[in-house]
């Protein structure tokens, strides 16, 4: 053989096996979904022709008022609601400029963060006002979405660095966030979970590669009453308390209900989740292994 | 706005090649296959900005290549010496080789192993990918007789390798 390097091409047999590589396709489509309805979102309404098509579709006398306080309308978009002519400005421009600047993972989590905090707040102050119907649900819950896939990414690549310090920091600001606004996440129909880690580390709660209890889980519902995942009896439950009870009366009872329920679900899902084996566990039981086979 | 399938045809065809890039760049199954779906996430979200590129493969190739320089940065402790101590075999014992020149696909594993990372990443392109010299210059966007440079020195030194 001429030239001996020519042998080499036989690696070539080196190759993903097809479950990975259809894993890998299903992943990257998903990231391929998540990234461009962000960027369409950005896209139109980065642009201030972008902003008056979104206007111009039934809101002709809103674009004129739009038009003539352009200058100051992004700053009286800031505290729009759902609903409010002005709300398109706030969560398309306003949210995006800001979050434009978020440039590494952890900045993009922080703003998620603060985005997902921002969406309860709404649903809080709609809430209050008596204005939190189902198409407002609908529009929060979508945002919300939007912005835990977004934290989710940017967590995920923290962790791949294996900047612990950082995670911890993130999922500590996230705990409060979802203690802060349970109720308000309840009405979006969005189920947050905070696992807490016990200190002789038995626990059977979601685990990062070396970091115990420190993550937080969303779970979104496809309308806010309906979620395949829970348990039929949990679900009766849900409905027999949504049904025909004035939602403003006894709220304290309500939120107490509402936690119980809580609870009997991070019980229903987590063990068909996650693994409760830890890197710890799989060492021990290969030991185990090893002492039965010799 | 970008082509999703077409991004996605070009996901099913240099998926492998990709692949084996990063396997033979970082010597770590898992770690290849991370490196090359992070690879596609990010040349997808570059497209969809807006930005034009004239070759997708060689942006891929760049941006793999970028990661993988990124990850030693990173991780200093997994430096390409250290992968050589630790008897470099990217394929690992379970293997999918079950061919009967398996013997001969792991010395050539070991072999490339051996070699500096810039070299081996153009003989990797050059005697696995086939891709001609030209080719290579402008999938790593390094000029052509840099690649012929290192062609070089890699048959001098696998050649000392392979005979030793």
């Amino acid at each position: 053989m001429n030239d001996p390097l020519k042998q080499f091409s036989i690696l070539k047999s080196e190759k993903l096996t097809q479950g990975e590589r259809d894993a890998m396709r299903a992943k990257l489509l998903t990231q391929m979904d998540t990234y461009s309805r962000a960027h369409m979102q950005h896209a139109r309404s980065s642009t201030f022709g972008g902003v008056l098509y979104r206007y111009k579709r039934g809101f002709g006398f809103a674009l004129a008022s739009v038009l003539a306080v352009s200058t100051g309308a992004s700053y009286a978009a800031a505290s729009a609601l759902p609903g409010d002519m002005l709300y398109p400005v706030k969560i398309h421009v306003n949210e995006r400029i800001e979050g434009a600047v978020a440039i590494n993972p952890k900045a993009s989590a922080e703003f998620a963060q603060k985005q997902i905090s921002r969406r309860a707040f709404e649903a809080e102050v709609l809430a209050k006002e008596d204005r939190l119907d189902d198409v407002k649900k609908d529009q929060l819950r979508e945002g919300t979405k939007m912005h835990i896939d977004a934290y989710t990414q940017a967590r995920a690549k923290i962790e791949r660095k294996g900047e612990r310090e950082k995670v911890e920091e993130l999922e500590s600001k996230m705990r409060r966030t979802i203690k802060d606004h349970e109720r308000a996440f309840s009405d979006m129909g969005v189920v947050a979970i905070v696992s807490t880690s016990t200190e002789d580390g038995d626990d059977d709660t979601p685990s990062l590669e070396g970091l115990r209890g420190q993550r937080s889980e969303f779970f979104i519902r496809p309308t806010p009453n309906k979620d395949t995942r829970f348990s039929s009896s949990t679900l009766n439950n849900m409905n027999r308390e949504e049904i025909g009870r004035p939602s403003r009366l006894n709220n304290e009872e309500r939120l107490r209900r509402e936690n119980r329920q809580r609870e009997n679900e991070i019980k229903e899902i987590i063990p068909a989740k996650i693994s409760p084996v830890s890197r710890g566990d799989e060492e021990e039981e290969e030991a185990q292994a090893d002492g039965v086979q010799n | 706005m970008a082509d999703k399938d077409a991004f996605i045809a070009v996901y099913d065809t240099q998926a492998d090649a990709l692949f084996r890039f990063a396997l033979f760049g970082v010597g770590d199954r898992e770690l290849a296959k991370d490196l090359v779906s992070e690879t596609f996430a990010k040349v997808w979200e570059y497209i969809t900005k807006g930005n034009k590129t004239e070759n997708m493969k060689a942006l891929c190739y760049r941006t793999l290549r970028n990661l993988i320089v990124d990850h030693y940065r990173k991780h200093k402790s997994g430096s390409l010496d250290g992968l050589l101590e630790a008897g470099f075999d990217p394929i690992g014992e379970d293997g999918m080789d079950r061919v009967e020149n398996e013997e001969d696909k792991a010395m050539l594993r070991r072999a490339i192993g051996t070699l500096p990372a810039a070299i081996r990443e153009v003989v990797v392109l050059r005697y696995i990918e086939e891709y001609s010299p030209k080719e290579i210059s402008e999938l790593l966007h390094i000029s052509q007789s840099l690649v012929s440079v290192r062609l070089f020195r890699a048959t001098q030194l696998l050649k000392k390798t392979l005979h030793a």
